[in-house]
């Protein structure tokens, strides 16, 4: 069976590639985050919030694959760009920083795209995460697991149509908590 | 036309079968309950992979954090083991090293090319534990000798834009313009070297390479005076280029 490749082991969220883009790229982010007025628990965002954004891309059909190498640069673009935005946002502005970041180029400019939409995932989550613990499990069954409502019904011990109508409540309430 | 729950989850993961995407497709434009049912599962289900995939990636660097501890200095006789498991690594290094340098021979020997272009390819690169990742510098360099120029550029510069102050970054960024032959772009970063104690040398080098390759007669001077300097590491090369020109 061929190897797949670093892309495909993402999109299917694969464990091993995020053990392979953490070896291989987190060190350059913590140090470049570091390097910039950064320390370590900020650099572990940055890095996080570009995978989930790289991932979504991917999923949307929005990143075009060249190769995987292409894949890793553009995984860094993405966490430089977030974190000269989240540094401008501390209000500690570094001249050098916010020069270098004038002088875009077209790749760039596709990874700044990315990290725009990160802002929106990562408010998404949050949303998810304030969800009742009920909740966040009635939706990652059916929507993580492709469970039926029969088979949620028999492991939450609901009715079919009791498991219905929970899992329209908590998608109710999760758009709610996005929209805030 | 009613489309149950799981044929909507279906047509927003994009698993339904071709009909049935097709179906919801031409439904969704006019019917707004459908298109808010759907809208709702989009977000619900983006949200749920979302969370997913956080939660694997801080298993992910709960691995790493583990990996990192296992590997600190602060080990138990580190030096001991690595020595040993270095030493096959150093054998394939040494014969990857031979067989690159019969290979540079015997390439310059049956090919004609100017005398130049073999030196405009570039600074070799900082040696390098073979395959090692271990930490940014050698991931890039790694990515610099195999010739993933792209991924060693992205590297280089955030490392350069991270410590500003060290040259080096700078210096093999100067050669990846060298070696993606942009001699306008590689001109200007080697000219910006010329103050650092460190690249001055490489830097006057590469420049009169530059200059030689465009033509430009005052850089056969440099390359003689290059040439004639005995403590100038690339007064070998500079003669080499002048005996073939």
């Amino acid at each position: 069976m061929a190897e797949l490749s670093l892309y495909e082991l993402l999109l299917a969220q694969d464990s091993s590639a995020f053990d392979l883009l953490y070896s291989k790229y987190y060190p350059t982010i913590r140090l470049y985050v570091n390097g910039n007025s950064g320390n370590d628990d900020e650099a572990q965002d940055i890095f996080q919030d570009g995978i989930i954004a790289l991932w979504n891309q991917m999923k949307c059909g929005k990143y075009s694959h060249e190769s995987d190498n292409k894949l890793g640069s553009y995984l860094l673009t993405i966490c430089k760009f977030r974190w000269l935005e989240r540094v401008k946002s501390y209000g500690f502005r570094n001249k050098v920083m916010m020069e270098q970041n004038n002088n875009l180029e077209s790749d760039d400019q596709t990874a700044l795209q990315s990290m725009i939409k990160s802002e929106e995932i990562h408010h998404l989550n949050e949303s998810f995460s304030k969800l009742n613990q009920k909740c966040q499990d009635i939706l990652t069954l059916f929507f993580y697991e492709q469970k039926s409502f029969a088979e949620i019904a028999e492991i939450m011990g609901y009715t079919e149509r009791s498991a219905k109508n929970e899992k329209y409540r908590c998608m109710i309430k999760l758009k709610e908590g996005f929209n805030k | 036309m009613n489309f149950s729950e799981e044929n909507i989850r279906d047509y927003v993961q994009g698993l339904a079968s071709p009909e049935l995407m097709a179906a919801i497709r031409a439904e969704v434009d006019k019917n707004p309950e459908l298109k808010e049912k759907v809208d709702l599962q989009t977000l619900a289900n983006k949200a749920v992979h979302i969370s997913r995939l956080k939660h694997k990636l801080d298993a992910a660097r709960g691995r790493f954090e583990e990996n990192e501890s296992k590997v600190s200095p602060n080990t138990v006789e580190p030096q001991k083991s690595r020595i040993f498991s270095m030493k096959p690594l150093l054998a394939i290094a040494a014969t990857l090293l031979v067989a690159m340098v019969l290979s540079i021979v015997i390439i310059k020997t049956y090919t004609k090319e100017s005398p130049i272009d073999s030196y405009l390819a570039g600074d070799p690169g900082l040696p390098t534990l073979m395959g090692s990742h271990s930490d940014s510098l050698q991931s890039a360099m790694v990515d610099y000798k195999s010739g993933n120029l792209d991924q060693a550029e992205v590297v280089f510069k955030l490392l350069s834009e991270a410590h500003p102050q060290d040259d080096t970054y700078a210096y093999y960024l100067a050669n990846i313009d060298l070696k993606k032959k942009r001699y306008d772009k590689a001109y200007t970063a080697f000219s910006l070297l010329l103050s650092s104690q460190k690249y001055k040398i490489h830097a006057q080098w590469y420049l009169t390479l530059i200059d030689l390759k465009n033509g430009k007669k005052p850089a056969l001077d440099d390359l003689k005076r290059i040439a004639s300097d005995p403590q100038n590491i690339y007064a070998r090369d500079a003669g080499k280029i002048l005996d073939a020109m």
